[in-house]
Order: C-alpha cells, then structure tokens, then sequence
C-alpha cells in the first residue's frame, strides 16, 4: 500500500513506496521483477502505452501480425529465465535449437545445425570440419569464461580474480579475441571456403565494427556467450515469437506484484543529498522510494531527468560521445501463394542467413558509414509462421528479416526508405528468388521509426559499437554517475544486440545488495 | 651452419638496433638479420628517449638530434595550421591564425595523454599471457578506466568531434596522429593512434647535419656491444622446438633464438611478412615513400625545412583513402606527409597505398605501372600545395613497404603472442605500429628478458 499526500502547488506525493523502475521494456521489466520477488514494494513506470519497449507485435495486414524489434532469441540470460520462472509465465520455444542455412553469393548454401559443436562433428569436408571444430571448442571455451564480463555491474575485482586464474593458453587465447580483427581469427582458424564466409558474417551481424576492424571478433564471443535451454551459442524462436518473453517478464512482474503504470511518465528524478529520493511525474505529482531503477536510454536519464549539473563530468561525457553511424534494418512481408523455388522451399523451418562475399562485406561497411545504402546486405530471415503456428495467417505467409550494415539517419526520407527497401529485398532474393512476386503487405522498420513508436531517439537503436567499446560504456552507465539509490539498465548498460535481461537482473541484484547491506532499505 | 642466440631481431631500422642493442647490453645473445641495407628514404625518426640514450651511452658516439621545428598541415586553398611541441607555442600559433579551439589545447592535449586505458590495452596486445597485468584484464577495470578505455576503443573521429569544433584543426590532428599508421579516422580503436601521438616520445628528431645519422650510430652501438649481423634474405621461419624458433637464410645459414623480434610492422612487411591484431598494426595496406630530386633548389614551405608537413583536405578522407587501400585501389585524393631531407631532396611518405590490387580478374601484385602512378599521385598531391614544384622534379625514386603477394604472406597472430601455439609460429612477436618506435621496442625486449 502506498501513502498518498498533497503536494504543495499541486499534484500528489506517493509514498510507501521501496523501488521505482523507469521503463517497461525487457530489462525494466526483468528488474521490477526481481525487485517485487525480494518483497520490495515496487512500481514500474512506462511513458508509452505498451509495455515492452521496442520488442511488441504489430499487425502487418489483417489477421497477420509480425513481432517488432527482435525475431529470435539468443543471449537472454538463463539466470533470469531460472529466478523469474519465464517458463512458468509462459516462455516456450517453438524452434529450441534453430538450424542456420547460409546463402552465399555464388549459389552456394551450407547448412549448420543450432548445437554447433555437433555441427562441427558431423562437417562433411574433413579439413574444415577439423578446423571447425578446434575453433568452436576454444572460442566456445573463452566465450564460457568472459560470461561475467558481459554482465554490466559484476564486481571488477571478481572479473580480476578470475582473469588471473586463468590457464596461461586461455589468457593468451582471450588476449587475441578481443583485439583482433574477426577475420584475422578466422583466417588463423580455418581454411577459406563457405564456413569461413558465414562465420565472417555472423561476427559483423549488427555491430559498428566491421569484421576486418580490430575488436570484431568480440560480437562472436558475445553471441556464442549466449545459451538457449543449456545449449551455448544457439538461438531460438519462441512461441509467439520474441514478444513472448517480454509478455512473461510481464507476468512474472504482476506475480511479484509489481505496480505496472503505462502512459506515466517521468519528468525527472529526485536527487536530495546525493541520493536518488524518487521521481517527479510529467503530468504533476511526486512518487517517492529510496530505490530508482532506470532501463531508459542513458542521455534521456542522465541528462534531462537528474541535469547535467547533477552529474559528474566524465561520466556526462562518456554517455554523450557516441555518434551512431550504422544501423540494422528490419523488412516484414506478408507473402501470398507458396514458395516456387525448392531451395528456399528447403529451408523454411531454418534461420537464413544471407552471407556476403568477404570484399562485398568491406565494401558495404565503407559504403554505409559513408552515408550510402550498400549494394550488398548481411540478410538474417525466419518465416516465423513455418517455425510456429500460431503466428501465422490464414493465407499469408510471414518472413522477417533483419539487414545490416545499412547507413544512420536520424529521420530517413521517403526516397531512402524505398532505396532501402529495393537493397534489402535485391539481397533477400538471392535466397528467395520468387519472393517480389509474392509480397503482398510490407513493414519496413528503421531505426527511426523503432525510436517514434518507443518515445526514444533514433541512435538510441543505432547499430552498437565494438563489444569492448560496449563493456566499457557499460561498466560506466552502470555506476549510474555515482548518485546513490539509482541504478542503470538502459540501452547503454547492454552488452550485445538482443534480448539479455541481464543488465536488468545486475542493477536489480546490486540494489538488493545495498539495500542488505543497510545502506537505504526500504 | 646453425648459431644458437636468446633472441634474434628482425629489422634494419632504428626500433630494431635500438632493442638489439639494449637486448645484448643487459647480457643476452643477440643476432639482428637485416637483409635489405636500407636506403635513406627518411628524414626524421621518433624521438630516442633519454633512457635509451643513457643505457646505450650514445653520447660517446658524437651523435646529436634536434627535434623537429613543428607539425604542419596544408589544407586546401592555402589553408596552413601549424602546432608546435610547446603548448604555449602552439595556442600562440592558433590564436594567430584564427582558429577558435585555441583555448581547448592544452585540456585537449591533457586528456588525450592521460588514455592511461590506452596504454593499457596496448600493452594487453603485446604483453605475455599470464601475466597479472595484461592476460584478458580489460574487463577488469573500475568505472573510471573503463571510461578511457571507451575513449581509446572508440575512433578518433568521436574523440576530436568530442573536444573539437574547428574542423582544419581536427584535420590537422587527424592527419599527423593516423598518417603514419594509414589508419581511417572512423575504425575502432584509431583514438588509441591519438593518446600515443602527444606522447612526449611522439615528437620526432632529425640527426644534425654535421654529424652521423642516428641509424649508422644504433649499428655501431649494436656491433660495440657484441650483436652479431646477418645480412641474407630470410628463407623461411619455423618453429624447432617448443621452446624456439628457426629463421633459416638463403644462403642456408640457420639461426636459433628462444625469441624473434620485428621491432615494427615495416620489419615484418619488408621481410614479406604480415602483422595485426592490435588497432596501431598497419595491416592490410602498404606505405609508399618517395625521394623527390629538385632540378634547382627551392625555398622550403612556410620557410621551415625542419618541420613535418602533411597534405589533406579533410579529416574524412582519411577513412576514404584506407577504405580504398582495402579495397586494392590508389585512393583518388592520397594523403601524404612530407619532409626535407638534409641535401635539399623532399622525402614524401604515404600508407594509404594497397598492400596489393584488385581489377576485374581479381588481386594481383604490383608492377612497375603501379608505382609510377603512386609517385604521379604523390608528387601531384604534393604539387597541388606548391605549384612551383611540377616543373622542378629531376628525378624520382619509390620504394613501397609492405606490398603483399595476392595469395596471402603468412600472418602471424598479431604483435607479442608470445608462447602459444594455436596460429602462426611460437615467440615471434611483431610490434605495432608506434609514435614511439623506439621507446616501445626498449620496453618490450625487456619485458621479454624479464621473462614476463
């Protein structure tokens, strides 16, 4: 229960209350959970009307929806669906371990499966398969042991202690992992051929950093970091697609009964003596609680809701240097009749993931950062209705796709959108030659327009920065600029491009770990 | 016939006799291979720190620097900005010629040294697994380090947008700190390139016209002190032991050592040889320097013939031109640097240059039309900033470090793997590209000594 008083000049102070979480998408939703689990009374805020963020279904056309944001699952922590229960809210997988078809540009495929390392076994060409296999062990390995770093508020020290216990090959192993250059690992790894091309692909898919650049072959490690259902480095689709897990972070968040507010928004948080005392509203009225979460973007938190004047120097400039230059592209079709070609017919059930030619791959990095869209796209594809059900029509057929590298703009006009459009669908065909004839219905979702529908700015959904650069803006949005009681899960706590909930589940975990410790408990 | 050493350095310029030197002072076996005599195709060097002075006692060889005037930049349009190595020189500079970041200078400056993060992560690369203080402890760091650490993995372009407004400044930065590594304002990790550029060792020196040039000193103080010479082409290097690396000659001759050294990339490159990984490495590209001959002598730009000059329109041509390296092409608009030599010739360098070239049937090596069209565009940008020049030209001379044959020179795993197996060859460690060549060399061979 809250206490309810008048403030003066008007509104209301809302007391009683133990924890405010700003923002209700994946990682607010994940701390308010946890934070209503400890008991804590908690409530959660959302300026927009849905709950979920940028991650919520949209209807494409009649009776056919397609899931905004994200379309699989692949580094959302285990430990937040295990504490929270996700499976009992209703988190299912309608693809567990979902296998990966490569198209490449000379016509060729190559087929993974979703367990790597079995992949790796059962690779047809020896020399390769060999190759294959020595590296998915020793970059599986590494990946397994930075786990902690990627989590944003784990203890320096604890990450210290662990580096320095680490066996001498691994130390030098994760020495050249995190400086190198994507494709230098892989070339020192593996022979050149398909394998080589994918895997070259997958470690640019949706960063800044282009696989030739130093620190690339971190947005690997970070993936291959990930598990679905115990299985390291796979990727899933679930039951209802990506939304599914926001609608049981949701749930888990009502069963710890945690206050959810849509439509309020916060015009500032309260900072007395240092310390975050609670929030004011944008449409009048105090909330007061010794505990502020917030899961909103770091220049929105830091800058306008506490002021530059609250905050310390380094860290003001540490949340504001960043000047996005790429972004990834989102196209959903809604598809009449069937597919013709056998080829993409094949593999429907799969993740396709289009792989651009090495060069191809440089060249399109240059070209976006120079503000051109690429001729070439890295595509990742699932027909969302083939892998579940329940999300498709009753005569239309789903395909979502997800393009990258394409060129940052702040508000795109309609002429780019439609060069776009043509670029990503030119690349699309060439896994689904037939597919243009088909389209019936088409949504496509930039950066901007992810932004508008969140109330956030666009670079906020800007392709994200090397994975070092990443954990790095991490540990420092993750102090939440030295005022006590706050703590940060925004975009800037994240390390990876995906649902992780992890940073969510860390600021949750070091408030209850103050609030123990008997610093400002509820 | 096989000689056995502690450590074998590959190289013919001053960051390798400098670490040999050092290297067999403190009492190890050295042997330096120096295949090709190097022909003197610079002017000024990285400045030779006082430590190294003092532990290789130069001042007994009559050997004498001066540091080089200023850094100097022509724009387009007669543009110029000049910075100086005083601060106060420098803002002096600035005020007079209009620009308006003037006041940010020394703060600037400050904060670009003070990439402690850098440093750090530099020392990460080359550092010896294992070892408390580099292994994989980038994570490691409190809130503050991480700070810079974002700084210096981030690229120079988002540094100098950070502090700076005034573009022809930013230019000016940008030119002299990426220039010698050929790296693009916008690539991760090109600010790392501007924390070392205004380190103090960063400011070059050029030997005094009277006296003996700096390289022929370090070769004297490494044969005084007992480093033994190799002068034939490297055959092959290979791994003999778990604890030691064969490099085989031509001429058969086989050396040991538990070590091999490439005290910079361009030792590496020019024994055929690739290095990467860390952001200062020059991979993927090659750099061209050019000897121009004058007919007739001509009055130095800015009246200056000891100051280091660099030619760019704009900051972000920098990313074109690596972009275009990558790719195998010539960049259309090529930055370079250039300088006087002591005899009145203009030494000019590029590494915006392909290591090899792309057309229609794929890559190919270079050839004898390449190189004269590097030199055309070389010598036309630096006509482009002195006209006089294009009718002045006796006669040109082109070397290109760092070609690359198409089908691939072996790639070590990057500059300081030492001790591992699982690419390239065991304890062959390649240095980054550096500022500080020389002092980063020193540093690193006694880290190695020290078994670290």
């Amino acid at each position: 229960m809250s206490d309810v008083q008048d403030k003066p000049g008007g509104g209301r102070i809302e007391g009683g209350i133990d924890a405010i979480v700003i923002g209700a998408d994946a990682e607010g939703l994940t701390a308010a959970a946890y934070l209503g689990r400890a008991g804590y009374n908690t409530i959660l805020l959302e300026a927009g009307v849905e709950i979920g963020g940028a991650v919520c279904a949209r209807e494409l056309s009649p009776g056919l929806s397609y899931v905004d944001g994200e379309h699989l699952i692949s580094i959302l922590d285990p430990a937040v669906i295990a504490d929270l229960d996700l499976y009992r809210h209703g988190v299912s997988y309608a693809a567990r371990c979902l296998d990966t078809a490569y198209f490449f540009e000379d016509g060729k495929t190559l087929q993974l499966g979703g367990d790597l390392q079995m992949a790796a076994a059962a690779f047809d060409d020896e020399e390769a398969g060999s190759a294959f296999q020595k590296f998915i062990t020793d970059v599986f390995e590494a990946a397994a042991f930075c786990r902690p770093g990627f989590e944003t508020a784990a203890p320096a020290s604890d990450i210290e202690k662990a580096m320095r216990a680490a066996p001498r090959s691994l130390a030098a192993r994760l020495n050249f992992f995190s400086l190198a250059p994507a494709q230098e690992v892989l070339d020192a790894y593996l022979p050149d051929g398909c394998l080589k091309t994918a895997l070259l692909c997958e470690a640019g898919f949706r960063s800044a950093a282009a696989p030739h650049e130093p620190f690339s072959f971190m947005t690997l490690l970070r993936r291959w970091a990930g598990e679905i259902a115990g299985l390291q480095g796979a990727c899933a689709y679930p039951q209802g697609g990506a939304v599914a897990v926001v609608t049981a972070l949701r749930r888990a968040a009502q069963a710890a009964k945690v206050d959810i507010r849509a439509a309020t928004g916060v015009a500032s948080i309260l900072i007395e003596q240092d310390h975050a005392a609670g929030v004011e509203l944008e449409g009048g009225g105090q909330i007061r609680a010794p505990i502020i979460v917030a899961a909103g973007a770091a220049r929105r938190v830091f800058m306008e809701m506490i002021g530059a004047a609250n905050i310390d120097i380094g860290f003001q400039r540490a949340i504001t240097a960043a000047q996005p230059q790429l972004a990834s592209g989102h196209l959903h079709l809604s598809l009449k009749g069937v597919a013709r070609d056998e080829k993409t017919r094949g593999h429907m059930n799969r993740r396709l993931v289009y792989a651009p030619p090495r060069e191809a791959l440089r060249r399109a990095f240059a070209d976006a950062r120079a503000g051109r869209v690429p001729d070439d796209l890295m595509i990742e594809a699932v027909f969302p209705d083939v892998l579940d059900e329940e999300t498709g029509g009753d005569r239309m057929q789903l395909l979502s796709a997800i393009a990258h590298p394409l060129p940052f703009d702040e508000n795109p006009n309609a002429d780019r959108r439609a060069e776009i459009e043509k670029t990503i669908l030119a690349n699309i065909e060439k896994f689904a030659p037939d597919i243009e004839d088909r389209i019936k219905e088409r949504a496509l979702r930039l950066a901007s327009d992810i932004a508008k529908s969140t109330s956030a700015l666009a670079q906020d959904y800007a392709a994200p920065p090397s994975i070092i650069e990443q954990v790095a803006l991490a540990r420092v949005a993750g102090s939440a600029g030295y005022v006590s009681g706050l703590y940060f899960c925004g975009r800037e706590a994240r390390i990876g491009a995906g649902i992780s909930c992890a940073a969510g589940r860390m600021a949750a975990k070091a408030a209850l770990y103050e609030a123990k410790r008997g610093g400002r408990a509820a | 016939m096989t000689a056995i050493f502690d450590l074998t350095v590959i190289g013919a310029d001053e960051a390798s006799f400098s670490a040999a030197a050092v290297a067999a002072r403190a009492g190890a076996s050295v042997a330096i291979i120096c295949p090709r005599k190097r022909k003197n195709m610079t002017a000024s060097f990285c400045d030779m720190p006082n430590f190294v002075w003092r532990r290789l006692d130069l001042h007994e060889y009559g050997l004498s620097l001066e540091r080089i005037s200023a850094r100097v930049t022509l724009g387009p349009d007669g543009a110029t900005v000049i910075t100086y190595e005083g601060a106060r020189e420098t803002k002096a500079a600035l005020v007079k010629s209009g620009h308006a970041d003037y006041l940010l200078w020394t703060d600037f400056v400050d904060e670009m040294k003070a990439l402690e993060a850098g440093r750090k992560l530099r020392d990460a690369a080359i550092a010896a697994p294992g070892n408390g203080d580099a292994g994989f402890s980038l994570f490691s760091g409190g809130v503050r380090e991480c700070a810079t650490l974002g700084q210096a993995t981030s690229s120079c372009t988002a540094a100098l947008d950070d502090y700076l407004g005034d573009d022809a400044l930013k230019t000016h930065i940008a030119a002299h700190a990426l220039g010698p590594s050929g790296l693009g304002g916008a690539e991760p990790g090109s600010a790392l390139a501007l924390s070392e550029f205004f380190d103090e060792h960063a400011w070059r020196v050029r030997p005094d016209e009277s006296g003996p040039s700096l390289l022929s000193t370090l070769e004297t103080a490494c044969k005084d002190c007992g480093v033994e010479f190799f002068t034939k082409d490297i055959a092959e290097i290979a791994r003999d032991s778990a604890r030691q690396v064969v490099v085989s000659l031509v001429d058969g001759e086989k050396i040991k050592a538990r070590y091999v050294l490439f005290a910079s990339p361009g030792a590496a490159q020019k024994t055929g040889m690739r290095a990467s990984v860390c952001p200062l490495a020059g991979h993927g590209a090659a750099t061209a320097v050019l000897r121009i001959t004058l007919k007739r002598p001509m009055p130095p730009v800015a009246s200056d013939d000891k100051a280091v000059f660099q030619i760019l329109d704009d900051a972000g041509d920098l990313q074109v031109a690596r972009d275009a390296a990558l790719d195998g092409r010539l960049p259309e608009s090529l930055p370079v640097e250039f300088e006087y030599a002591a005899n009145g010739d203009i030494i000019v360098r590029t590494s915006y240059c392909p290591a090899s070239f792309r057309d229609d049937d794929g890559w190919r090596e270079w050839t004898g039309q390449d190189r004269q069209a590097a030199a055309r565009r070389m010598t036309d940008q630096l006509a482009s900033r002195i006209p006089e020049l294009s009718a002045n030209v006796r006669k040109t001379k082109i070397e290109i470090i760092g070609a690359a044959s198409p089908d691939r020179a072996p790639v070590f795993a990057g500059p300081g793997f030492v001790g591992q197996g699982w690419a390239g060859i065991e304890n062959v460690i390649v240095q980054p590209n550096r500022h500080n060549a020389v002092a980063a060399a020193v540093r690193l061979v006694d880290r190695i000594l020290a078994g670290e």
